[in-house]
């Protein structure tokens, strides 16, 4: 859209802008960018939204946005809003469809130099491994008693079926389960949707890229995490599938029959929402909950099949492999987290919509093996470029409820790449530069293309300059499979 | 969606000039009556083609809207069916083979428009069916008794486009324009 929106900004300094509190806002807004993205962001509908989640009732401090900010639906993406548990709501869709979708970066022991050469078998072979692409159904079918305990226990579930190893669940956020999930209060048609789809990875900004550690920043940090230059690595990026997208469905249009009911005025429909401590509320968390644990366990088995792909076309054991998971963080998700506002100690509701969290180190959050140097925190780009690995700061506790950006940001509509790319081969343009993608649709391609996205090395550098987050390496792409 | 088993003493043989939906043959599915909704659609559905419905749709940063248009609030919501599975596929690879039955209640006619897209979404998921014509058969502000053709997803025959995972309330909106009804609805994809 390309009206200038009516939102006023002042500068607090060169990476802050601050929406002031008007009309129903309870709280400011406050915008993460750099001059230059401010003057795209100014002509975006998000600001707009920003301001809009500043109506939620009980939202402490700010409604904030991260530099890949851009138009959502109720909740801008790269938008965090944090709302005390006592008194104050949640809101589905500060969530989004695809609850806990999110990513994780393996390490191998391969040298780029090992894995360049065969990079098409490699990929190929992981594309038929990896079931992906439109509404994809995967191999593994679950009884409902069993996808319910799954639903409660999380990743440990795939690692107790033979899908993983009791390693990864140390570097999985919260440990692969987030507790509360009540299978019970899930529909049917959430079962029915997500039924099949338990190990695939979807369509749409889903994927899963080889690449390499091109640029180390930290050399500390990173050689505390495994990680060295010109190292293989794996990036997988999925959600909960039809199965998150179902249960946030089923409660947004609870919610938007019902808030209007307990008095909350919103100005946007889409961020329907109830009390934390209210039967809805509750209800929800513990359903999103099931979801968040799919997710995890979607991403673990996933990532059990590219181990076994890569011990395949390598031919060599899980131990000369060394793949281990470094870890693994979702961007779409809820949690009751303890902050401190205004010197005060709080429980607080955080959502996160398109924004990852970053704990700094010494914060008994952080796994252990991570405590000295900060949460990870990995930002894949787009598919042609770079994705950074950064830890957590103690300035992002402070100021941003221990949250900074998740991703590049989408720069131009799906329709306005598709028109770009029209008599074009994005597949070739990247073969061109180095990267052999696999897609399971030419239409994802086009929409996912490159230019369609923020750059990402600028959307880091601003969440770097803030100090929300602190840079530790960079990986580069040469095989990508999309959905 | 619920298909009720016809009852007994009424399974008449159907006269040729009672049309069946287009594609079908004789004996297939589809064809049987099943209902007195389904009964009346038939008998409407004779002139019944597939053409691509009046619609556009919006440019939205990270997701896809549509902006669909019909002469009165039954043909807005037969086009915006018809528009969400232009959306998903290539329509025009899908044959009539079977029909589904749809009644729906809402609060308001927002609320019906986004719970009549939400049930075509979870039926082409879930039951994997594809549509290529739909038929309002009863039509309130707050519910709706509808009719869907179409045939089971096929991978072999038939393209998928977009995945669309979800409808949104975000800028949703019906209108009354000077030449019928225009609505749109912001996907989540």
């Amino acid at each position: 859209m390309s009206e200038e929106t009516l939102i006023r900004f002042e500068k607090l300094d060169d990476f802050r802008w601050q929406i002031p509190k008007t009309g129903g806002m309870r709280v400011p807004g406050i915008i993460y960018a750099d001059e230059r993205m401010m003057t795209h962001i100014r002509t975006d509908k998000s600001p707009q939204q920003v301001a809009n989640v500043a109506h939620l009732p009980g939202i402490v401090k700010y409604s904030l946005a991260m530099p890949d900010i851009h138009w959502g639906y109720g909740f801008p993406i790269g938008g965090v809003a944090a709302t005390d548990v006592e008194g104050g709501v949640i809101s589905p869709g500060g969530v989004g469809y695809d609850i806990n979708c999110g990513c994780r970066l393996i390490a191998t022991n391969l040298h780029l130099d090992e894995v360049r050469p065969r990079i098409r078998e490699l990929v190929g072979a992981l594309f038929r491994s990896i079931p992906s692409g439109v509404g994809s159904t995967g191999s593994l079918k679950l009884s409902k008693p069993e996808e319910k305990k799954m639903l409660q226990v999380g990743a440990r579930w795939a690692i107790e079926h033979g899908y993983g190893i009791q390693e990864d669940l140390d570097s999985t956020e919260e440990g692969g389960f987030m507790a509360g999930a009540n299978p019970d209060v899930v529909s049917q048609r959430a079962y029915e949707r997500g039924k099949d789809q338990l190990g695939t990875l979807g369509s749409g900004n889903h994927f899963l890229e080889v690449g390499y550690v091109d640029e180390v920043y930290e050399p500390e940090i990173a050689e505390s995490m495994g990680l060295f230059l010109n190292q293989a690595t794996v990036i997988i990026h999925s959600g909960s599938r039809g199965f998150g997208y179902q249960i946030c469905d089923d409660f947004l249009a609870i919610m938007t029959r019902e808030y209007s009911k307990l008095g909350i005025e919103l100005p946007d429909k889409q961020l329907a929402c109830a009390y934390i401590d209210s039967a809805l509320g509750r209800e929800y968390l513990s359903g999103m909950a099931c979801a968040v644990n799919y997710a995890y366990t979607n991403r673990e088995v996933l990532t059990h099949w590219t181990r076994e792909t890569f011990e395949r076309v390598f031919g060599v054991g899980p131990k000369q492999l060394g793949m281990r998971l470094v870890y693994d963080l979702g961007h779409n998700v809820a949690r009751r987290e303890k902050h401190v506002v205004n010197g005060k100690q709080m429980e607080l509701c955080v959502h996160r919509k398109g924004a990852a969290r970053a704990f700094p180190k010494g914060d008994e959050r952080v796994p252990v093996q991570y405590r000295n140097v900060g949460q990870p925190v990995l930002i894949p780009g787009d598919m042609g470029t770079h994705s950074y690995l950064l830890v957590g700061t103690e300035r992002a506790l402070e100021e941003t409820f221990g949250s900074t950006c998740h991703g590049a940001g989408r720069l131009m509509s799906r329709k306005q790449a598709m028109r770009d790319a029209k008599g074009r081969s994005v597949a070739k343009e990247l073969e061109d530069k180095g990267i052999f993608v696999m897609s399971a649709s030419r239409a994802t391609l086009a929409e996912e293309m490159p230019e369609a996205y923020k750059d990402v090395s600028n959307v880091v550098d601003v969440v770097h300059k803030a100090g929300i987050s602190r840079k530790v390496a960079r990986t580069a792409p040469i095989g990508v499979i999309k959905g | 969606m619920r298909r009720e088993s016809p009852k007994r003493g009424r399974r008449l043989p159907l006269p040729e000039k009672v049309g069946r939906p287009i594609g079908t043959k004789k004996g297939e599915r589809g064809y049987r009556r099943s209902s007195p909704i389904a009964e009346l659609a038939e008998v409407l559905s004779n002139d019944f083609t597939y053409v691509k419905p009046p619609y556009e749709l919006i440019d939205h940063t990270a997701d896809l809207g549509m902006r669909v248009r019909g002469e009165s609030l039954e043909n807005l919501f037969e086009n915006a069916g018809l528009a969400l599975f232009d959306i998903l596929t290539d329509v025009t690879l899908v044959r009539r083979h079977s029909r589904s039955e749809i009644s729906l209640k809402a609060e308001s006619v927002e609320d019906l428009f986004v719970a009549w897209l939400r049930e075509l979404l979870y039926l082409f998921y879930v039951r994997k069916k594809l549509f290529c014509a739909f038929q309002i058969i009863k039509f309130k502000e707050t519910s709706l008794a509808a009719v869907c053709w179409g045939e089971q997803y096929d991978s072999q025959r038939h393209i998928l486009l977009t995945e669309i995972k979800a409808v949104t309330y975000h800028e949703l909106s019906i209108t009354r324009t000077q030449s019928g009804w225009e609505a749109q609805a912001i996907f989540d994809v």
